[in-house]
């Protein structure tokens, strides 16, 4: 099996006696693009931090192509090398817009490269022409923009990106999202960013990593779903996924964007389960797959849904599976909303 | 001859403004007098704030980029230094330098060399709070930014000071400004010796009561004039 | 209402006679002479017997005699025989005497570099001096002292200049304390000097030339012709008395706390 680029086992990290992040195990394959979501204080930008190398975790190990690297480690500054992080609000040094894109190639001494990198960069970036002018004062949008073409010009085998399009202006958010499509395409760089638009993170990811209170939720995008919220006259919460597809769940916040349903909580039966609080959607089994010892069983309910079943419920149904409508059965309360 | 007869006011204002006329004459006669004493202010000065300079930017980036016990402490010191009254460090200095003193063997008392010495402990306080002060003022996502991009401690280092340069800048002024002045150990440590220790402003303190008016007040307009330049500079810097 | 008023009337008359009876005379003289403490025990016998008030203005010597040429002094009591002649030639002053003498001393470190200890020629000591660029303090503030020791680099035909002649335009105490510092020689009062004896090892190496280094105090009266409002009279009282056999023997008997003579009285010398 090819080594992950990275590799994150039994990971703490703890502020003022607060667990902030607790992550058992994760991995990220080279080459590849992945979101991070969650909602604010779920540990994103502490696990970016820590990716980066820039904070040490309180216990577990990250690995780097299989080698253990910490903040102590000699091999640090190399491994910190083949990487950065592009934070949320970045912050440009206090000179030309020039300076601050060469800044990079100019502490690893790679002088000669400079002007032509960082001309394309920022040509990239769509700020073509900006070199003279003075950082501090670009708009937030422009700034982060620089930012960006700074990471870029460095050609770094692992890009992080916090909120990489919530300061750009709205023209130029495809701008950036095709440049980070370009950049995995032709140069392979693994790419982990943060967002709040779930549409962004399934444009662009091949992984979605949701992390809540400093857990990871769910390593895979099964049966997260966004829609808009409401309430009826029994003050009952609903989430409306697509017109036809209507989801009750216990309770929402305003700016709540979608909800996602562990595949071990929803379960198939012949019959709907009509009790309060209880989701039934009607649909067929379109594919059936063994994970693990269970049963993953896809249904088509106009939506997909994922369930993850016993085999011994499975063989029960078993043969009829296929040729009749099938309910997905889920409680509101094991709807996780976010 | 002034006749008592006329107005005491009459007679004042004569007094103050041909004191003026003589003393713009003065100056742009390039009076050597005059100008003796602004070059040894400006150079005794120049000696000790760069002296100053070298011992104190470095020692306030230190403090202020480490956490150590006792940093609060160090910090607080500092600023009291600052308010120590000219007079007092020149006291503090005599006392060690005259020949009753212990260092007396070495004849430092009323040269150039003594007064350099009161002003660099004038000012090293001040330099040194200010840079500190310069230093937390940046911004905090400076440093994880550097280090994203790949910079060792030494380029962190020097990459921080480059953000703070404008303001270390404004340090040393300040600190110029503050010594370029100032009179209390100057007189106390260099004697007033004209053409050696002589500044503007023991020039001023000790001629204006030997009638010598006139120098005083030139040397006041120059001094005046220093002051402005000195402070219109560190607003510049600073606001950079 | 009315009784009130004029009852004020007479109490501010008789004020003013009280305050009338008083007569004031501006006395213009140097420091060296206030600094002494001789004034505080010549003056109060005279106030007495004058009902008058002296009001002693101790400045420099130059300042002393602007003093007098303006006339905001009634008489002056200065040392500064060069500027006195001129003084009474150009009719600003009158009735010049003699009054005291003491005289001036030129001191230096006990190691003498240039070898002046025991000279009798107080110009030929600076001529050596100056020869030999060995550090000399200047007290250039156009003090007597000062212009005292001009007087004798003009003599040696000399014009003190280079890093060995520092002025530091101060009074005696500082002079003598920075002489100390900087072991240079320099020239003082002999007062000051017994003062300030055992705050330096400044040694007394050339003394008793009293044609060059004799420090004689005169008194003189401002000119009324020239000034119509001076207080004459009370000036002219005034030099009758110092010059009188009183005020004479007031001078030779005001010691320093060691028991040194301060003032030689010149009109009638102590026995």
């Amino acid at each position: 099996m090819i080594e992950p680029i990275i590799r994150v086992e039994n990971i703490k990290k703890i502020y003022d006696d607060r667990v902030v992040l607790e992550i058992p195990h994760l991995e990220f394959e080279k080459g590849m693009i992945y979101a991070l979501v969650g909602p604010n204080g779920a540990g994103k930008t502490t696990l970016l931090r820590l990716l980066n190398l820039l904070e040490r975790p309180d216990e577990g190990e990250l690995y780097f192509d299989g080698q253990q690297i910490d903040n102590s480690s000699p091999a640090v500054l190399s491994m910190r090398r083949q990487m950065t992080l592009v934070m949320q609000n970045a912050i440009l040094f206090r000179t030309s817009v020039y300076n601050n894109v060469a800044y990079g190639l100019k502490v690893r001494s790679h002088d000669k490269k400079i002007p032509s990198a960082v001309l394309s960069a920022l040509n990239l970036v769509g700020l073509a022409g900006f070199e003279t002018r003075k950082a501090k004062q670009l708009s937030a949008g422009e700034s982060q923009r620089v930012a960006l073409a700074r990471a870029l010009v460095l050609q770094p085998r692992i890009l992080l990106l916090d909120e990489p399009t919530a300061n750009v202006d709205k023209r130029n958010v495809h701008v950036v999202e095709s440049i980070l499509r370009k950049i995995n395409a032709e140069l392979k760089t693994t790419i982990i960013f943060t967002t709040h638009d779930l549409s962004q993170a399934h444009r662009l990811t091949d992984k979605i990593i949701s992390l809540l209170d400093g857990n990871i939720i769910d390593v895979c995008s099964e049966n997260m779903l966004y829609g808009n919220f409401e309430r009826d006259a029994k003050q009952q919460s609903f989430v409306n996924v697509t017109p036809s597809v209507r989801i009750a769940v216990m309770d929402y916040e305003p700016d709540s964007s979608g909800i996602f349903i562990d595949p071990k909580n929803v379960s198939i039966s012949f019959e709907p389960q009509n009790s309060d609080g209880m989701n039934n959607l009607e649909g067929h089994v379109t594919s059936v797959t063994v994970v693990n010892e269970m049963i993953r069983l896809t249904v088509n309910t106009g939506i997909e849904l994922i369930a993850l079943v016993n085999p011994e419920i499975f063989q029960e149904m078993a043969m009829s599976i296929f040729n009749r409508s099938v309910y997905a059965v889920f409680k509101a309360s094991d709807v996780r909303v976010f | 001859m002034r006749s008592r007869r006329k107005g005491c006011v009459k007679t004042y204002m004569d007094y103050i403004i041909n004191g003026f006329v003589e003393a713009f004459r003065l100056i742009f006669s390039l009076d050597r007098d005059v100008f003796s004493a602004v070059f040894i202010s400006l150079r005794v000065s120049l000696i000790a704030i760069i002296l100053s300079a070298i011992i104190s930017l470095p020692s306030g980036f230190i403090i202020a980029t480490r956490n150590f016990t006792g940093k609060r402490l160090v910090i607080t010191i500092l600023n009291t230094l600052m308010a120590v009254p000219t007079v007092v460090v020149g006291l503090l200095v005599y006392t060690f330098i005259s020949r009753r003193g212990p260092l007396g063997s070495l004849n430092l008392l009323y040269t150039p060399t003594a007064m350099i010495i009161g002003q660099f402990i004038l000012a090293t306080p001040i330099l040194t709070a200010l840079t500190i002060s310069a230093v937390h003022a940046v911004d905090e996502r400076i440093a994880p930014t550097a280090l994203t991009l790949g910079a060792n401690k030494r380029q962190l280092a020097y990459t921080v000071f480059l953000e703070v340069r404008f303001g270390l800048l404004a340090a040393v002024i300040s600190g110029f400004g503050r010594i370029v002045g100032e009179v209390g150990a100057a007189m106390i440590l260099g004697g007033n010796i004209r053409g050696i220790t002589r500044t503007m402003s023991t020039a001023i303190a000790l001629q204006t009561n030997m009638g010598e008016f006139e120098v005083g007040i030139a040397l006041g307009i120059i001094l005046l004039i220093v002051a402005f330049l000195i402070n219109i500079l560190f607003h510049y810097f600073q606001q950079r | 209402m009315k009784k009130l008023i004029s009852c004020v009337f007479v109490f501010l008359f008789l004020v003013s006679l009280g305050a009338s009876a008083e007569v004031r005379l501006k006395l213009g003289t140097t420091t060296s002479v206030d600094n002494a403490g001789l004034l505080k025990v010549l003056l109060p016998p005279f106030e007495q017997m004058f009902n008058v008030r002296v009001d002693v203005i101790a400045v420099g010597t130059g300042k002393a005699m602007e003093l007098g040429k303006n006339g905001d002094v009634d008489v002056l009591i200065v040392h500064a025989k060069d500027l006195e002649e001129q003084f009474v030639r150009e009719g600003s002053g009158v009735n010049r005497r003699d009054v005291m003498f003491n005289d001036f001393v030129i001191l230096g470190p006990s190691s003498d570099p240039a070898g002046i200890k025991g000279l009798k020629d107080a110009v030929a000591a600076m001529k050596k001096i100056a020869t030999k660029k060995s550090p000399f303090i200047s007290r250039g503030d156009n003090s007597g002292t000062h212009i005292r020791e001009k007087s004798l680099w003009k003599l040696a035909q000399i014009n003190p200049s280079g890093s060995w002649y520092m002025e530091v335009g101060q009074g005696m105490e500082a002079t003598l304390q920075i002489a100390y510092e900087k072991h240079a020689y320099t020239i003082s009062d002999r007062g000051t000097y017994l003062a300030f004896k055992n705050k330096t090892d400044l040694q007394v190496l050339v003394e008793g030339d009293m044609a060059r280094l004799g420090n004689p105090y005169s008194i003189i009266a401002i000119n009324p012709a020239k000034y119509k409002h001076v207080n004459y009279v009370y000036a002219m009282a005034l030099v009758g008395w110092v010059t009188s056999v009183e005020g004479q023997n007031i001078i030779g008997n005001f010691k320093t706390p060691s028991g040194e003579v301060m003032f030689h009285p010149t009109v009638i010398p102590t026995q």
